[in-house]
């Protein structure tokens, strides 16, 4: 099954987006810091990693550019959860390295559709 | 801007053509000046026009150079090459015209003060000498090119194009320089002396030049004339050597072949031009075979009488009365065709023996070509005619009777000319020797370099000489290399001298005239100023006389005025330190009784240390650089308590800006700084009241937010039916909760962006952005719920750059869109952009208006409709969730951060139109 490491401090989020993704067939992985967040990643290897911008500790910019930087998880397709109030957040996820983006409030339909999209980016 | 081009695009062509027409004009009159025999004028005042028009009316009137510049040259010589070396000539023209110009505003700058001399010589030097290298050069490379020095135009050489330009513009700059002084005096003071040296040096020259001309024609004519009886001698000593064959066969009663060889051998030696000397004897019919005996035992088994047969073949000559063959021929060798040959079976040679015969003198045939190939009939046959000795020869009939034969030469043209003229100086002239009766194309005998058709010019001439009967034209004509040898000197140096002295004279007059002028402008300046301040004296005594007696009356108003008011009053005589403190200023500072030590030392050290500096500064600087004194500080009451003061104060200064005297006053301050301080304490309060609103309005946006995700996501769960399937009333219900949720979310949002505009804390990100793409993602976001209403979702977009806040536009295109959909029930919803320029400034704005055929805005409610918290009341306000905080928010918006405005048209009932206009980018505020 394929797996996909969810890195997000709020239960509630955290579970919405758990079970939009088992709904489609993958197997989650949770986090609740940045740095729990990396340690899975590089150790699991996820074939998706979906990370909330604000998050106590490193925040998702800095977990994206760890994963970037580092040799095994480089190519891993990265999927941000953004709020809609941060303004230029778009250009700054993207420019830290990640494929795709959802701004909050947590649209379920939306989710499948942008872990798709970053997904096919990667085939 | 077509009003402005339409009315410069005249002003231009004419300032071209004129400039065309000045510089032809200039050009045909310099032509006048012309050194023959070439065209080039000596002179060309026509580069200075040029450089003047280009420095007064700009760069681009170039075009007129050129145009004046080819015409001139074109009007020399019409031909098709000329005309390609005259659009040479034009472009070299033209750019010397316009980088002569460039230097001049580069290096010196035009219009230039001409009163400077350095200037005026500047803009001659480089006006002149050295923006002239251009055309000079380029029309000598382009001349040599086209192989033209060789001609007649090879008497222009580069020195003299470049001078000649030169002192053109010479002549012109002081002209020029003069008029842009714009003084009629000045004006006149260059412009006549200018024109009475140059009207002297151009008459000097015509004189000179003419002169001139005649003497080198002169001299010209003397050397030809030295050539003409050269060869005439050297003619006659060819003949001679024929009488001297007469006189052989008249000394003798027999001359055989080897006596007649012997004779003549020495000859050949020091006459070059002899071809061979023959004997032709008269033979009767009936002495012809003992004639061609005697020949074939001389040594010739061959010799018979012979003539040319059909196809020019010799054949023995026909019976006829007598023949004249060639009898003796010397030398033989080269010549061998001729011997036997009857001289009198050709009608011509015939028709020239008779001649001779008939008036016992030599006669020339016409040339012949003895060289087929040099084209000139550069040999000639000379008979003359040998009578029996002592015969009496009065009449023809004798002549005819005694003939005994001809002594006949044939002699080459060329070798007797050269032989003649070998010991002459010929460089510089050519030559032409023709027999002007002979038929039309066999006339030329010889040429020494002269054509046949070259005019031989004002310093030709010819010479009419006679050879053995026969009337030959010698032509003479200087060739280029002498005429540019003997290039008129005097004339070109008299013009050229006078016309620079000219110049210079103009400049001379130009800096006197221009000296002149400022001087007489500063002397009126100067007398202007003088009379001011006579008048300023004399209104500044009856000054003092009147202040003198509103003195007394101001000092005891100002004594009233300070015992009035609650200020303590001082006067500080600097000169010897005196103070003098009013006895309210003693009151203020606590002194009662006791006596008050009134030196500046002693003031000064009331003052609070930490304010000291501050004070004596105010005060230094006041007496140094007149600042204005008004100073706060504290003072030390007699009691030990401080208090805060006002001081203010005037110093007066002597005639050498000496301060003297300072008086001023002291204000106690002390209740209004203490409600200063208050009110600053005040101030940081709320500033920290104000900075803990905007955390609790960030956090609580994070912590209202968070859970509002969960209701929206889950209840999005549910009603997609992913956790199971519902039946219509929970579907209902759950709906409500979704889209309560979302209105809770949009509440929050717009109170967070009102907060942060209030606070002053919103973020303005400027991005460079298509228009069309913004109104487009706005028309796409809601035309969903315009169709879910059954609306007409009308767009008309308009592509334009904008550089403003993307995301802040989006939203306020959101915000009145979805208000247009949420407030129509039917009809069109409609979305226009418009593009539109200031008509104050060079900011360009867009317009974009949202029309709809809503329920529209009551009359009462159209001045709330902006404020927040705003829900106008109708009966679609229960159904349709609003926050009442998306038209203040818009405003907000538009006005704070796009720096543009928003309004609306509405009609009750009919629908509204609400638009926002702003600039279509920011501007740094």
């Amino acid at each position: 099954m394929k797996q996909v490491l969810v890195i997000e401090d709020n239960r509630d989020n955290l579970r919405l987006i758990s079970y939009s993704l088992k709904r489609s067939g993958y197997e989650v992985v949770a986090a609740e810091t940045g740095e729990q967040g990396v340690v899975l990643a590089e150790k699991l290897r996820p074939c998706l990693v979906i990370v909330d911008i604000d998050l106590p500790g490193i925040d998702g910019f800095e977990v994206t550019r760890r994963l970037r930087d580092s040799k095994t998880c480089a190519s891993i397709p990265i999927v941000a959860i953004t709020s809609f109030a941060m303004a230029g957040d778009r250009e700054r996820v993207l420019a830290a390295g990640c494929n795709a983006y959802f701004e909050k409030p947590i649209d379920p339909i939306t989710i499948m559709e942008r872990i798709h999209q970053a997904l096919g980016m990667k085939a | 801007m077509e009003n402005r081009i339409g009315s410069q695009l005249p002003r231009w062509a004419l300032q071209t053509v004129g400039l065309a027409a000045s510089y032809f004009i200039a050009g045909r009159l310099a032509l006048l000046l012309a050194i023959p025999p070439g065209y080039a004028a000596p002179v060309w005042p026509a580069a200075g026009i040029a450089l003047a028009w280009v420095l007064v009316c700009g760069y681009r009137i170039w075009p007129g150079v050129l145009l004046g510049s080819f015409l001139v040259n074109l009007s020399i010589s019409l031909s098709a090459e000329s005309a390609l070396l005259s659009i040479g000539f034009a472009t070299g023209a033209s750019l010397q015209a316009v980088v002569g110009a460039y230097l001049v505003r580069r290096l010196v700058g035009f219009p230039a003060s001409f009163t400077r001399v350095q200037d005026v010589l500047k803009i001659m030097v480089l006006g002149g000498p050295i923006s002239c290298l251009i055309s000079a050069s380029l029309a000598i490379v382009l001349l040599h090119r086209a192989d033209f020095l060789s001609s007649d135009l090879g008497s222009i050489n580069w020195w003299t194009w470049w001078l000649g330009d030169s002192i053109g513009v010479l002549l012109v700059v002081p002209l020029l320089s003069a008029w842009q002084l714009d003084l009629a005096k000045v004006r006149g003071r260059v412009a006549l002396p200018l024109a009475v040296a140059v009207a002297l040096t151009i008459t000097l020259f015509l004189g000179v030049r003419s002169g001139e001309l005649r003497r080198t024609q002169l001299e010209f004519k003397e050397r030809t004339d030295l050539l003409a009886h050269a060869l005439d001698k050297t003619f006659a000593s060819y003949i001679k050597v024929l009488y001297g064959i007469e006189g052989l066969f008249m000394a003798s009663q027999q001359v055989e072949r080897q006596e007649f060889r012997s004779f003549v051998r020495p000859l050949f030696s020091h006459l070059e031009g002899i071809k061979a000397l023959e004997w032709s004897p008269r033979v009767f019919a009936g002495q012809r075979a003992a004639y061609e005996e005697q020949a074939r035992r001389d040594g010739y088994p061959s010799f018979r009488i012979v003539e040319f047969g059909p196809g020019q073949r010799l054949i023995p000559a026909g019976e006829r009365a007598e023949y004249f063959p060639v009898y003796f021929l010397e030398p033989y060798a080269g010549n061998e065709a001729a011997l036997g040959f009857d001289l009198a079976s050709n009608p011509v040679r015939l028709a020239a023996l008779q001649q001779a015969r008939d008036h016992g003198l030599p006669v020339a045939s016409r040339g012949m070509s003895l060289v087929q190939e040099s084209g000139s009939q550069d040999g000639v046959l000379v008979f003359l005619p040998v009578f029996s000795a002592g015969a009496g020869l009065q009449t023809e009939v004798d002549r005819r009777q005694f003939l005994q034969g001809f002594a006949v030469g044939v002699f080459r043209v060329e070798a007797m000319v050269k032989a003649a003229f070998a010991p002459l100086d010929r460089r510089g002239i050519n030559y032409r020797i023709e027999d002007p009766l002979a038929p039309a194309g066999e006339r030329l005998l010889y040429t020494g370099g002269l054509g046949a058709d070259v005019h031989s010019g004002d310093m030709g001439s010819e010479v009419l000489l006679d050879f053995a009967g026969r009337h030959w034209l010698i032509r003479f004509a200087p060739t280029s290399s002498y005429l540019a040898e003997h290039p008129l000197w005097e004339a070109r140096a008299v013009l050229l001298g006078g016309l620079l002295f000219s110049s210079l004279a103009g400049a001379f007059f130009l800096f006197i005239a221009g000296r002149t002028a400022t001087i007489e402008a500063t002397v009126r300046e100067r007398t202007a100023e003088l009379s001011q301040a006579n008048a300023d004296l004399a209104r500044e005594m009856r000054e003092r006389q009147e202040s003198a007696k509103s003195l007394r009356l101001s000092e005891e108003r100002f004594n009233l005025a300070v015992s009035g008011s609650s200020d303590g009053v001082w006067d500080w005589n600097i000169l010897n330190d005196e103070v003098y403190c009013s006895p309210r200023l003693e009151e203020l500072l606590g002194c009662h009784d006791h006596v008050f030590d009134t030196s500046m030392e002693a003031l000064a050290s009331r003052i609070h240390p930490e304010d000291l500096e501050r004070a004596l500064k105010a005060v230094k600087d006041h007496l140094k650089h007149h600042n204005l004194y008004s100073i706060e500080f504290r003072l030390r009451m007699e009691s030990g308590e401080y208090r805060w003061f006002l001081a203010r104060g005037q110093a007066i200064w002597d005639a050498m800006d000496r301060p003297v005297r300072m008086a001023g006053s002291l204000t106690d301050i002390s209740v209004r700084k203490r409600a200063e301080e208050e009110l600053h304490l005040a101030n940081e309060k709320l500033q920290q009241v104000d900075r803990l609103k905007s955390m609790f309005i960030a956090s609580m946006s994070h912590e209202l937010r968070t859970p509002l995700n969960s209701i929206i996501g889950f209840s999005s769960i549910l009603l997609n039916e992913w956790a199971g399937p519902l039946n219509d009333e929970q579907k209902e219900n759950l709906a409500t909760v979704a889209r309560t949720g979302k209105h809770l979310l949009a509440l929050i949002n717009d109170v967070i962006d009102v907060s942060k505009i209030e606070a002053g804390q919103i973020d303005v990100h400027a991005d460079a952005f298509d228009l069309h793409d913004v109104i487009d993602e706005a028309a796409q976001t809601l035309i969903g719920q315009a169709e879910s209403q059954q609306l007409e979702l009308r767009v008309e977009n308009l592509h334009h750059s904008m550089d403003t806040d993307r995301l802040r536009l989006l939203q306020c295109i959101l915000n009145l869109l979805s208000n247009a959909i949420k407030y129509s029930q039917q009809g069109t919803v409609s979305i226009c952009a418009k593009l539109f320029q200031s008509e104050t400034s060079a900011r360009r704005f867009v317009e974009i208006a949202i029309s709809d055929t809503g329920i529209g805005i009551p009359e009462e409610d159209r001045t709330k409709i902006f404020q927040p918290f705003v829900r106008l009341d109708s009966q679609l306000k229960s159904v349709k969730p609003g926050t009442g905080l998306g038209l203040y928010l818009t405003q907000k918006l538009v006005r704070e951060v796009l720096q543009g405005e928003v309004g609306f048209e509405s009609r009750y009932d009919e629908g509204s139109r609400f638009f926002l206009i702003i600039p279509d980018h920011l501007e740094e505020e």
